[in-house]
């Protein structure tokens, strides 16, 4: 193995910056929003006993990622859902004819947003926990893409927008381009 | 009764102590007075000139390189599973999948070389060595044995592990790499990993029964499932290959991201 030596560069803090703070926040309201959603789905009882069993996981994962963002904000969590994104698909959540698509559409917008977060986050205690849901994210977005019947391009394919799109960014730190797009 | 009889216990040690002591002080006159060690006396041969360990810093380039290295391992399991015709039977359905897959993996590769190159560095346009010999060219071996029934099986199941893998790998890059731009496009990536993981694990097991994590009823064994914890894990990627044995166990792989000695260093080269 080679010898190894240590980066030059200072390492990034652990803990939030402030304005990790309000990123993370936004972060935490899309969580709670899509968790109500799930239930509203849920408490419809619509769906058969297997999709209602995949329904509850997933709910149960978005309201997982809200108390482990509530955790890492401490008194800064808002602890509220994002009342835009929820009344934006409260609707489409009741009907059986539109709520999978909607819960799917939901995912991607959070794949998006915490991907998008990931390019803004300093803290690296931040940074660690969006990559850990946004991977699962992506996983429940493409659970709707291949049941109940494979549909490979609607599995991988993510034309959603992130939520903090309002939300100017910090000048750039480096040289360096997200803008390929791949896999759709 | 000869003399050495009357030596008592407190004696030998107290003629010890001295005979140490003189052996000390006699080794340390020597070092005075400059005697060197005869090297001819407890060495046969010539000592072989030592080469130099080259220095290696764990840099965003030398992290982007490693990920670049793992798609290449990608493309080159999908190409030998297709070309040896293993996707076949209730796997068919893997073979477009592989296609596509292979293409995006050619792509995401390009993205993540095109960073390497806007850092100053070298972009790696070949498979991980240390991934290839560790995990994959075993598992090839194993499915490809003679009298596997599951070899369709066994390459789906190789392409998830991988897949999975470099999920893995790009989320534990994420706390690593120093720019917050390279963790977005890290995750990005990922993210696109997992959701192949997940159409592979449709394919093994389709439906919605198993897309949480639950184990065989007969086997005891955990079954592959498309969403099998609430949060990314990093820990290793269990996988069973080959031909079973009498009691009906195959042989299991434990895949783990790559360490300090399987990244892609800036003097490793294709």
């Amino acid at each position: 193995m080679p010898q190894l030596k240590p980066a030059a560069a200072a390492p990034p803090p652990t803990r939030p910056t402030s304005a990790d703070v309000e990123l993370l926040a936004v972060a935490q309201g899309a969580e709670l929003a899509v968790r109500d959603i799930y239930a509203d789905v849920i408490a419809a009882r619509a769906f058969s006993d297997e999709q209602l069993s995949v329904l509850t996981m997933f709910h149960d994962h978005h309201n997982e990622y809200a108390q482990a963002l509530n955790g890492l904000l401490s008194k800064n969590a808002p602890n509220t859902r994002n009342q835009m994104l929820y009344s934006t698909f409260a609707s489409r959540a009741k009907s059986t004819t539109t709520a999978l698509s909607a819960l799917h559409e939901l995912e991607n917008i959070l794949v998006s947003t915490n991907t998008d977060l990931l390019g803004r986050l300093v803290g690296l205690d931040g940074a660690k926990l969006v990559a850990s849901i946004a991977i699962v994210e992506s996983r429940h977005a493409a659970v709707f893409g291949s049941t109940p019947e494979m549909v490979i391009s609607a599995a991988l394919i993510n034309q959603s927008s992130s939520l903090l799109s309002a939300i100017p960014r910090p000048s750039a730190t480096a040289d360096v381009s997200t803008t390929t797009t791949v896999a759709g | 009764m000869t003399n050495t009889s009357n030596f008592s216990r407190r004696e030998l040690l107290r003629i010890g102590g001295i005979g140490a002591i003189s052996t000390a002080l006699l080794a340390a006159c020597g070092n005075e007075a400059g005697v060197v060690a005869d090297k001819a006396i407890a060495s046969l041969g010539t000592v072989p000139p030592t080469t130099a360990l080259a220095e290696a810093e764990v840099t965003d380039i030398v992290l982007l390189r490693t990920a670049a290295s793992l798609e290449y391992n990608a493309i080159d399991t999908y190409k030998w599973a297709l070309d040896d015709g293993l996707f076949t039977g209730d796997y068919a359905e893997a073979a477009e999948a592989a296609k596509r897959f292979s293409d995006d993996h050619r792509l995401h590769a390009d993205a993540i070389n095109k960073i390497v190159v806007s850092l100053g560095g070298k972009a790696h346009t070949c498979a991980n060595e240390r991934i290839d010999r560790l995990y994959i060219q075993p598992a090839i071996k194993l499915i490809t044995t003679n009298g596997n029934a599951d070899s369709s099986k066994d390459a789906v199941m190789l392409a998830h592990a991988l897949e999975s893998l470099a999920a893995q790998t790009h989320q534990g890059l994420v706390p690593v790499v120093m720019s917050p731009e390279i963790r977005g496009e890290m995750i990005r990536i990922g993210g696109y990993a997992a959701r192949r993981a997940v159409i592979l694990a449709q394919i093994l097991n389709p439906g919605l029964a198993l897309v949480g994590p639950t184990v065989d009823a007969t086997t005891g064994a955990t079954n592959v499932a498309s969403v099998p914890s609430a949060f990314g894990g990093l820990a290793s990627i269990k996988a069973s290959f080959g031909p079973a044995n009498s009691e009906g166990a195959k042989t299991a792989l434990a895949m783990e991201t790559p360490s300090l000695n399987g990244l892609v260093y800036e003097f490793v080269t294709c």
